[in-house]
């Protein structure tokens, strides 16, 4: 029995612009789990990122709630949502959205030093590590307009990771960037996650679904079906592929 | 069309910038159009005035006796002269206003309305009264309206003048706008009385309570108009006219006595006001440039749609101008009201009622030609865009590194510093280059404010005299020649008993010739009451004279070189042994010593003794006392609260000054809120998205808005710094420049922690409140708004 993570129960989240109310999430319930890559997809205005963002505190909800772990974290104060971000959440952009001041090295690090009781030196040490992991290492000083799309992505994973994460978060990390460096991404994103990492992407890439072992397709604003996938095998991909297309096909996309 | 459509939602969706620049403008509009009104305003005044009044272009105050018709003759005969023109006035050794001595000296004439068409002022001071065959009656006078303020009397009060047959008074019938030595700067005065009651007057002259002078009036030729002083030379060459004389002026000079302060204060008001339009510039350079930035994709958009680099620098420049159009608009109607407040603030100065009179076409011009200049700099400031590439731009691609990392301060380092600390250092060390407009907006702010605090710090009277090198004196005995020094004696003895005096000394003023142009002198029998002179000595010598810088530069001599004094028919050399400043004759005067004078004249003996005493808060309580006592003496003696007089001699001028530093320091204030303002929205829309990325990974809104408030209090702490040092270096040859039309050729800036303090804590309050403020939003707004908005 997994552990569930988060829960949004009777979810809403409405935009007002000019007057006129956009009902961009209507009444979503959800769980999300300890230990699994789950992918929401849904076409362009589905309500996919906005689902993203309100599940992880990075936004306001109109109605409803979110738990997690079992703590309601809607209606929060503001500073101790800041503290789970600080700790629990880590977050990766569509737009990388490095701090264009600051080195590879710091943009990494700079979250750690947030956390009270690591020492500096501890939290350069993790973030050399996880610079390493990523593969950018020797780029380290450079600023991020410095770098390419790819290495700013690999940047932000590491950023993600610095203070250990209950849960990822990454918002469409592959939209940016083309297809071989995508893959590269997927490729770092899997393996965490088979280390035991717990991930929540959006994508509308198949292939990036792929790497998956839930799906949660969303609508305009509702969640119209949730599918289940072996955890991911590389030989297996294009097996999954079909059979993520199929399922799709089946609800509209 | 589509300029004029994206202008209009240019204009729609950034009211801020507009806003702010329409202030600027306004305020600019506002400053200029007064100071031009009222400069212009008033020597248009004083040149109206003067030619209704048939003022002579030199006029000469000379004793009765010494007037001789040889000197007439001889006056008439010289190369330049048209007409001369002999009127008789009477000067009395005592004149007072409601039991207050009057510190002018004042000369009584008959009023003559064909020929002095003075303007009469209403009984509030508010017009001129429409009827030019008004005069005094028996018994009545009508005075310069400076005397209103000097002297606080009013139409209807009792002025009270000293004859052999006793104390004769008049009643303040009218106060006149007197344009040749009505200014209240000036020492001299004319007073206007019925033609009857002159004649009575001159009847009784006796040369000791009641003097008969001649008010010489000269007329020059049209070719001479130019060089009234060296007509006025070339006269006394010939007659000796100006070295007989109490004083000999022409209409030039006493014009620039009368214009003095108005341009004084025109001068500091314009200078004011070029400090903010350059601030004005840096501020549009600044908000053009980070509005390129921030809308580098819209311009993207617009160049891939067919607009031309050109076209949108146009919108731009039309944002500007459309905002400098409307400020400049309003600003020069708003200074209807502001224009008759400044000339009234000013009247008891200038003597001169100006009222409302705008001058609307130069301050047209000037506006016009400062927004050309706004047009040309933000037409400049705008090449940025040139450099956008429409690809580049839309796919949110930006152009090569644009910080600079020649001061990188690396917050990894393990310093005993708070994370926030090292943010907000590496923050100004890696970008300081986009905080330099900042610095110097401060600075240029601070250093404004802390020469206004200067300058008011030194007209407080009690600094005047300290700050500009006067001599003061507590209590004044004046005396004639014949006065019995036991009863000098015995008042030096009261004087002792109520208080102890510190100081005794003997200090008289007379205009004498020097190289045969007329320069106040002051007579002193102590050399130790001089301040230290600015360069040279004092002297020790009876040859020896000390002149002002100022002086120095109008006569061209220094120190080492011989001039030659006249007074009467005497005349003797002596050598300039130092330079000093002193305030008295809008600098320009000098002191030789009583044996000095000696030589010139061997009668000259003292006439007044002055005291400084230990307690000066006694003086007017100790001055009533000895009136009491020897108010027997009262027609041989005259004591005299100098202390009081002192500080109501200054107090007009310094009134005037007050309030115009007053009102610049508001403007100055005002200035600072909205450049605070403007600059602190700008760094927060730069700043916006990293906030968001920061608020992301675990920062509070707090050590967000913590870093932001300190970060932009450093940055305007260091302006105030460089203002500082920039106010340390050239404070005092500005403020020496600008007041060198008063006598101050050497102002020394007392810097104290008021003067320092008040002007960066209120450029730095202002910014911290608008950094409260604006960043504010930090809180308000989630953290994916944050970056994506």
């Amino acid at each position: 029995m997994k552990n569930i993570l988060l829960k949004a129960n009777d979810l809403c989240k409405s935009f007002a612009a000019n007057g006129l109310q956009n009902h961009v999430l209507n009444h979503i319930n959800l769980e999300i789990y300890e230990g699994d890559f789950t992918v929401i997809m849904g076409s362009s205005g589905s309500g996919k990122s906005t689902l993203l963002y309100s599940i992880s505190g990075m936004d306001t909800v109109t109605s409803g709630q979110v738990l997690y772990r079992e703590k309601q974290i809607t209606g929060m104060k503001e500073k101790k949502l800041t503290y789970l971000r600080r700790k629990d959440f880590g977050f990766i952009f569509q737009q990388m959205h490095l701090v264009s001041n600051l080195s590879v090295y710091e943009n990494v690090t700079v979250p750690g030093y947030l956390i009270k009781g690591v020492s500096v030196k501890e939290v350069n040490q993790r973030g050399e590590q996880l610079l390493e992991s990523v593969g950018i290492t020797d780029l380290k000083k450079r600023l991020p307009t410095q770098i390419s799309g790819g290495e700013q992505q690999r940047a932000c994973i590491a950023r993600a990771l610095i203070n250990q994460p209950v849960l990822l978060f990454a918002d469409e990390p592959t939209g940016a960037l083309n297809k071989k460096i995508g893959l590269e991404i997927l490729d770092l994103l899997t393996c965490r996650n088979e280390e035991g990492q717990s991930i929540l992407m959006v994508t509308h890439d198949i292939k990036a679904a792929a790497r998956a072992n839930r799906i949660i397709y969303i609508e305009d604003g509702n969640i119209v079906g949730e599918m289940s996938l072996p955890n991911y095998q590389k030989d297996e991909e294009a097996y999954a592929e079909r059979q993520i297309v199929a399922w799709l096909s089946a609800r509209g996309w | 069309m589509a300029l004029l459509t994206i202008l209009r939602s240019n204009l729609k969706s950034k009211k801020g910038n507009f806003i702010s620049i329409f202030l600027f403008v306004f305020i600019i509009a506002l400053s200029l159009t007064t100071i031009i009104s009222v400069t212009e305003g008033s020597a248009r005044r004083l040149k109206n005035a003067c030619e209704a009044s048939h003022i002579a272009d030199i006029v000469s105050f000379i004793p009765e006796d010494k007037l001789s018709s040889d000197m007439i003759q001889g006056i008439k005969a010289t190369d330049g002269i048209s007409e001369v023109e002999i009127l008789q006035s009477v000067v009395s050794s005592k004149v007072s206003i409601k039991g207050k001595s009057v510190d002018f000296s004042i000369y009584m004439t008959a009023y003559n309305p064909k020929q002095h068409s003075f303007q009469m002022l209403n009984t509030d001071l508010s017009g001129f009264i429409k009827d030019d065959s008004l005069q005094p009656k028996r018994e009545e006078v009508f005075l310069p309206v400076s005397f209103h303020n000097t002297i606080h009397c009013n139409i209807g009060d009792q002025i009270q003048i000293e004859t052999a047959e006793g104390v004769k008074n008049y009643k303040i019938a009218r106060f006149i706008e007197e344009p040749f030595v009505g200014t209240g700067v000036m020492g001299i005065k004319e007073i206007f009385l019925n033609q009857g009651e002159m004649a009575s007057l001159i009847d009784i002259t006796d040369g000791k309570k009641l003097y008969a002078n001649s008010i010489v009036n000269i007329t020059v030729d049209k070719s001479k108009l130019s060089s009234l002083s060296a007509v006025k030379k070339s006269i006394n060459v010939n007659t000796g006219l100006v070295s007989n004389s109490i004083y000999t002026i022409t209409k030039e000079e006493a014009n620039n006595y009368t214009l003095l302060f108005t341009k004084i204060i025109g001068g500091i008001l314009s200078a004011f006001a070029v400090l903010l339009f350059v601030i004005i510039l840096i501020v549009i350079g600044h908000t053009v440039s980070t509005g390129i930035e921030m809308d580098y994709i819209t311009i993207g958009i617009l160049k891939s749609q067919g607009f031309t680099s050109v076209q949108i620098r146009s919108i731009l420049l039309m944002q500007y101008l459309a905002a400098g159009v409307v400020g400049t608009i309003i600003g020069i109607v708003s200074a209807f009201v502001t224009i008759p407040y400044v000339n009234r603030i000013l009247l008891p100065v200038t003597g001169l009622l100006v009222g409302r009179d705008t001058r609307l076409l130069q301050s047209i011009g000037a506006m016009g030609f400062l927004l050309l200049l706004i047009a040309f700099y933000t037409y400049l400031k705008t090449g940025g865009i040139l450099k956008v590439s429409p690809v580049r731009a839309i796919s949110n691609g930006r152009a090569p590194i644009y910080f600079s990392n020649w001061a990188d301060f690396s917050i990894t380092k393990n310093l005993p510093l708070p994370l926030s600390i090292k943010m907000v250092l590496k923050e100004i060390a890696g970008n300081f280059k986009r905080y330099l407009s900042t610095i110097l907006i401060m600075g240029i702010l601070a250093f404004f404010t802390m020469s206004v605090t200067s300058l008011n710090q030194m007209t407080r009277s009690d600094n005047v005299d300290n700050s500009v090198g006067n001599i003061s004196s507590d209590i004044d005995i004046y005396y004639s020649k014949d006065t019995d020094t036991a009863l000098l004696d015995s008042i030096e003895t009261e004087i002792n008993q109520q208080d102890t005096i510190v100081s005794e000394f003997h200090l008289s003023n007379r205009y004498i010739t020097v190289d045969d142009m007329e320069y106040q002198g002051h007579i002193i029998d102590r050399t130790d009451i001089l301040k230290k002179p600015l360069k040279g000595r004092i002297p020790k010598y009876d040859n020896e004279i000390i002149i002002t810088e100022i002086m120095s530069k109008d006569i061209g001599k220094g120190i080492g070189d011989t001039i030659t004094l006249k007074y009467g028919n005497k005349q003797a050399d002596y050598m300039i042994v130092g330079l000093n400043q002193y305030l008295s004759d809008a600098g320009k005067n000098f002191f030789i010593l009583l044996s000095g004078m000696k030589r010139l004249d061997p009668k000259y003996k003292v006439s007044s003794t002055s005291y400084l005493i230990k307690d000066r808060n006694k003086t007017a309580e100790i001055v009533k006392y000895l009136q009491e006592e020897y108010k027997d003496q009262k027609y041989n003696l005259e004591i005299v609260d100098a202390y009081q007089q002192n500080k109501d001699g200054f107090h007009d001028i310094l009134t005037a000054v007050a309030a115009i530093t007053a009102i610049t320091y508001v403007i100055a204030i005002l200035f600072d809120a909205i450049v605070s303002f403007i600059i602190c929205q700008k760094f927060f829309l730069r700043e916006k998205r990293n906030m968001g990325i920061y608020k992301s990974v675990g920062f509070t809104s707090w050590e967000l808005r913590g870093q932001f408030i300190i970060r932009f209090i450093i940055v305007v702490l260091i302006g105030g710094g460089v203002g500082l040092i920039c106010n340390c270096i050239w404070n005092d040859g500005l403020m020496s420049l600008l007041l060198s039309g008063m006598g101050i050729s050497h102002f020394t800036t007392r810097y104290s922690a008021a003067n320092i303090l008040v002007p960066i804590l209120c450029i730095s309050c202002f910014a911290s409140l608008f950094a409260i403020i604006i960043s504010g939003k930090i809180s308000s707004v989630s953290p994916k708004n944050l970056i994506q908005e």
